[in-house]
């Protein structure tokens, strides 16, 4: 199925244009680029077949304003160089970086130090420093910082 | 876990074949290697990868093998350098590992130890860098902790070679890894129905369980081929429904839970030596002001190292004076006087002579500027700086759709581009690879291509190495900005270790630059002499004009040079550096304008670095990508060089 839902331009229908039967049947065949509505045999460009339609779509997606994720209550990035912060979540890390991050022991319940936080976040894990861009620390929860100190 | 025998006085069970360093990056794998076999990297393929690894010969255990990995963060493999080290794993044969750990940080490295471990094979753990461990105040009871693991431990500092003579001799002893991780009763139960079906698993079949239900796609693959369809699927539904949660994120907690129970039990913390100099310049060298002031003295000394003393003086000495008055009027005097046929004197010394032209542009131009550039490029590598620019440069390259980390192919392709395209492989996905590639592809200039270009911008003015690196950054920008927003995919944000800055050993410094000084004379001496007769024989058969009249409307037409131009870059398409040698003697011979020599330079430098690194990309990226890049690429070069050439003629610069 796909993931995108056409409506038809002519009668509204709403229809999954790679589970229409009537390409099925059409001698235009595979290389078509066009969707047509089961209910009333409209055609019109499906977005997800057709190349000018997709970059047009990608650069539209360009231009507009980036959603913001969703962000922990208290962040790694709001820290303060030179405290300590207790992980707390990284729920909101995309699952690749949570991967490597645990790795590296940055784990809920472990203790960071922060050294930096522009242009990049740097954050001592035991006695190994990590460079983390802002969109990662910014997903990455703490508990509440405390002052100072090295481990 | 019952105590382990000492290591040393144990029996091996067979004959062992194979040693094999795994760990993280950065943690000295390559210089135990060295030690262990006496001799700095020997390349070979690996079965089935596009990545290399590393073998030599153990010193001390007849017959076997000693096998240097690529660095992993950690399993599941995701990367294809973790890919490699995953499948060799998971290759069976006798082989012991021997993990190579930071003696400080054990957590770190207890996490890894349990997924080697988990593969039932035997393991060593190597615990180096035991002197920085000792200044960061880690005190590591090392016989707690092979207790406590139930494998030997060995403490190393591997590069004053401490510790290192019992690494061999464990290795061949050290039996097959027991420790035993206890996971929660559903993980367990899924194991033991997977480990009943398999019987023919090349490591212990628990370990390759525990390896699928975190997701490895190898360990996946293997087991999808040898059991029923299905059962794969139903096995991890029933156990993650009993969880409550995936697999993996319980499997990495309770690994999380046991390094750490390990280091509470077996290391001490007390208070660290201060590092002092070095960890405040460490710090400088990230900050978001003086990181910039701290990269364009970097940049400088690089530049007046390679460019002013290798470019300028050792090139001036090398060519003009030793190569210039005395080897080669002698060589062709005593040629010519002892060969009796013509044709042969012309190949080895006339205008396009193998000697007077290949081997005098590899060894009186190239060599100089290669050999200051390694030197000066070791004792970065080794300093640790490096990593720091991936900080630095982060918001740079997230214009080009990449993240900081591309900076260190970037980098290292100015010392050799090829090289750096196998570099690439460090980066997340293949889109970031692609990207990468491309640029350095295009316009990142190698080192000799580099010493070529400022020897002969600089004898010119400032100005005009300002228009070629302006124009040259600027192509290389927009091409990657307009890439990353046409190739699919996301970029994935800086996730990077910062090693600790550190004062270079002279000795490794040497080393390393005499070794890739001498692979790329190896892979430079050929092609240049390659290039070489081919323009002879273009000369000889008479070719050559006619060669030179074709690319009349594309050199003198568009790009504004001499004809004489077209054989360099005839021989470009080979090595841009070749072509560049070419167009520098050209300009030394008075046939070049400066406004000629910026448009010819500007020109080349945007060519495909070399033929090895055509191939290089073929390997890496795929015949139809590197194809596609070097079509956009040659005529791209062109496309610039020439409306340069106009652009600077109507502006009247250098008339």
């Amino acid at each position: 199925m796909s993931a995108v839902l056409v409506s038809c331009g002519m009668c509204g229908h709403r229809f999954d244009p790679l589970e229409t039967s009537l390409c099925a049947s059409c001698p235009l065949g595979k290389g078509c680029s066009l969707a047509c509505c089961p209910a009333c045999g409209y055609s019109a460009p499906d977005p997800g077949r057709s190349t000018i339609v997709g970059l047009a779509a990608r650069a539209a997606a360009l231009a507009r304003p980036r959603r913001a994720r969703a962000v922990p209550d208290a962040a790694l990035a709001q820290a303060e160089p030179g405290c300590r912060a207790m992980i707390e979540t990284l729920e909101h890390v995309p699952a690749r970086q949570r991967e490597q991050l645990l790795a590296y022991g940055v784990a809920p319940g472990r203790v960071v130090e922060v050294l930096q936080t522009r242009p990049v976040t740097i954050v001592r894990v035991e006695h190994a420093e990590l460079a983390l861009e802002t969109a990662l620390s910014r997903a990455i929860g703490v508990a509440a910082a405390t002052e100072g100190g090295s481990q | 876990m019952a105590p382990q025998a000492a290591p040393a006085l144990a029996e091996p069970s067979e004959r062992l074949e194979e040693i094999v360093l795994v760990g993280h990056p950065n943690v000295g794998k390559s210089v135990l290697f060295q030690r262990l076999t006496g001799r700095y990297v020997n390349v070979s393929n690996y079965p089935g990868t596009t990545v290399d690894v590393f073998r030599g010969a153990a010193r001390t255990i007849d017959g076997a093998t000693v096998v240097d990995t690529p660095g992993i963060v950690g399993f599941p493999a995701r990367s294809e350098d973790e890919q490699v080290v995953s499948r060799l794993l998971l290759d069976g044969g006798s082989r012991t590992i021997v993990q190579v750990g930071d003696a400080k940080s054990i957590r770190r490295t207890m996490q890894l130890t349990v997924h080697l471990a988990e593969l039932g094979l035997p393991l060593v753990l190597v615990l180096n860098m035991a002197d920085e461990a000792g200044a960061a105040g880690v005190h590591v009871d090392r016989t707690r902790l092979a207790e406590l693991l139930g494998l030997p431990v060995l403490l190393t500092v591997a590069t004053t070679g401490t510790g290192v003579a019992e690494v061999a001799l464990t290795a061949a002893a050290a039996p097959p890894a027991r420790l035993r991780v206890a996971y929660p009763a559903p993980v367990e139960r899924a194991l033991a129905e997977l480990e009943a079906a398999i019987d023919d698993a090349p490591v212990a079949p628990r370990g390759l369980g525990l390896l699928w239900l975190g997701g490895d796609e190898d360990a996946t693959a293997w087991l999808e081929r040898r059991l029923p369809a299905g059962l794969l699927a139903r096995l991890r539904e029933r156990a993650e429904l009993e969880l409550g949660e995936p697999a993996a994120a319980v499997l990495q907690r309770a690994r999380l839970a046991y390094a750490d129970e390990i280091a509470a039990a077996a290391v001490r913390q007390t208070r660290p030596r201060n590092r002092g100099m070095l960890e405040r310049i460490g710090r400088l060298s990230t900050h978001r002001l003086w990181g910039w002031p701290i990269l364009a003295a970097v940049l400088y000394a690089v530049y007046w190292f390679v460019g002013v003393v290798g470019a300028g003086r050792l090139v001036g000495l090398l060519e003009r004076s030793v190569f210039g008055r005395h080897v080669n009027p002698w060589l062709t005097h005593e040629v010519t006087r002892l060969v009796p046929s013509g044709f042969v004197v012309d190949l080895l010394v006339g205008k396009y002579g193998l000697w007077t032209m290949g081997m005098t542009y590899a060894l009186a131009l190239i060599l100089p500027i290669v050999t200051t550039f390694f030197l000066v490029f070791s004792v970065l590598e080794d300093s640790g700086y490096l990593p720091r620019l991936a900080v630095v440069s982060n918001r740079l390259f997230h214009a080009l759709g990449l993240n900081g980390k591309a900076a260190l192919p970037m980098v290292l392709g100015l010392g050799c581009v090829t090289m750096a395209t196998l570099t690439t492989r460090i980066l997340e996905s293949r889109r970031e690879r692609l990207l990468a590639t491309l640029l350095l592809a295009l316009g990142i200039p190698c080192s000799a291509q580099l010493g070529v270009v400022l020897g002969m911008l600089g004898s010119i003015s400032p100005v005009a190495t300002l228009i070629w690196a302006g124009v040259v950054a600027t192509v290389v920008f927009a091409v990657g900005w307009l890439a990353a927003r046409l190739v699919p995919g996301e970029r994935s944000p800086l996730l990077l270790e910062l090693p600790p800055l550190r004062v270079p050993r002279a000795s490794n410094v040497l080393v390393k630059t005499l070794v890739r000084l001498e692979w790329y004379l190896r892979e430079v001496v050929p092609l240049f002499l390659a290039g070489t007769a081919f323009l002879f024989v273009l000369d000889r058969t008479g070719a050559l004009p006619a060669v030179v009249a074709a690319m009349r409307p594309l050199v003198t037409g568009w790009l504004g040079l001499p004809a004489a131009a077209s054989a360099a870059f005839l021989v470009g398409f080979l090595r841009r550096d070749f072509g560049a040698t070419g167009l520098f003697v050209l300009h030394a011979q008075g046939q070049l304008s400066p406004e000629q020599a910026v448009v010819a330079m500007v020109t080349i430098t945007l060519f495909i670095p070399c033929v090895a690194s055509i191939l290089i990309i073929v390997r890496e990226r795929g015949a139809a990508q590197a194809a596609a890049m070097t079509a956009t690429v040659f005529p791209l070069a062109f496309l610039v060089g020439g409306l340069l050439n106009h652009a600077l003629r109507a502006a009247g610069w250098g008339a």
